[in-house]
């Protein structure tokens, strides 16, 4: 199980508007990220 | 979250939100809640398994989650009906910039979600480590 302090595991996933969008890449701006799970897109 | 936006540049955090389902469910979603944020699909919920977020009819279906449907249709919310897993589970994590997860909050049930304030505090106890001017 994920826990605080493990290393964020890399996915890359298409975004509905825009481009691919990889996780190690977004962070190669210096920037922290909020990664919000939606329960459902309903 | 949309509503902070503002907070959250402030930060300097970036924010993706992602779901699952089809393209044109993605389209109606950003329409219908908020589109200042990437809408990011993981069809097969390979992520959401990777980052061990569980599926529970038992928590996703308890009266305070269809109070809250209800309260979403009563405000004129269009309701499509849910597309794939309807007992997926939802949660929020922090990453640094350092790629190290800060804040692993996985939803109890449906409803549950972190509040803005506890994420806005996170995430500039981060900046700050990271600019400590």
């Amino acid at each position: 199980m994920l826990r605080v302090g493990d290393k964020a595991p890399d996915f890359s996933l298409t975004a509905v508007v825009g481009e691919p969008v990889s996780l190690h890449r977004t962070l190669e701006t210096g920037r922290a990220i909020l990664l919000v799970f939606l329960r459902h897109l309903g | 979250m949309c509503q902070r936006k503002d907070d959250l540049d402030q930060v300097n955090a970036q924010v993706l939100v992602i779901g699952f389902g089809a393209e044109q469910s993605g389209h109606h979603w950003l329409e219908q809640t908020c589109d200042l944020f990437p809408l990011l699909l993981d069809p097969q919920r390979e992520v959401y398994r990777m980052y061990n977020l569980k599926a529970s009819w038992l928590r996703s279906w308890n009266p305070r989650t269809l109070r809250f449907y209800i309260r979403a249709l009563k405000s004129g919310r269009k309701w499509r009906g849910i597309q794939g897993n309807s007992n997926q589970l939802g949660g929020d994590f922090i990453v640094g910039a350092d790629g190290i997860i800060r804040l692993a909050y996985r939803s109890g049930e449906a409803t549950d979600r972190p509040e803005i304030e506890q994420l806005l505090a996170l995430l500039r106890t981060l900046q700050q480590d990271r600019d400590p001017r």
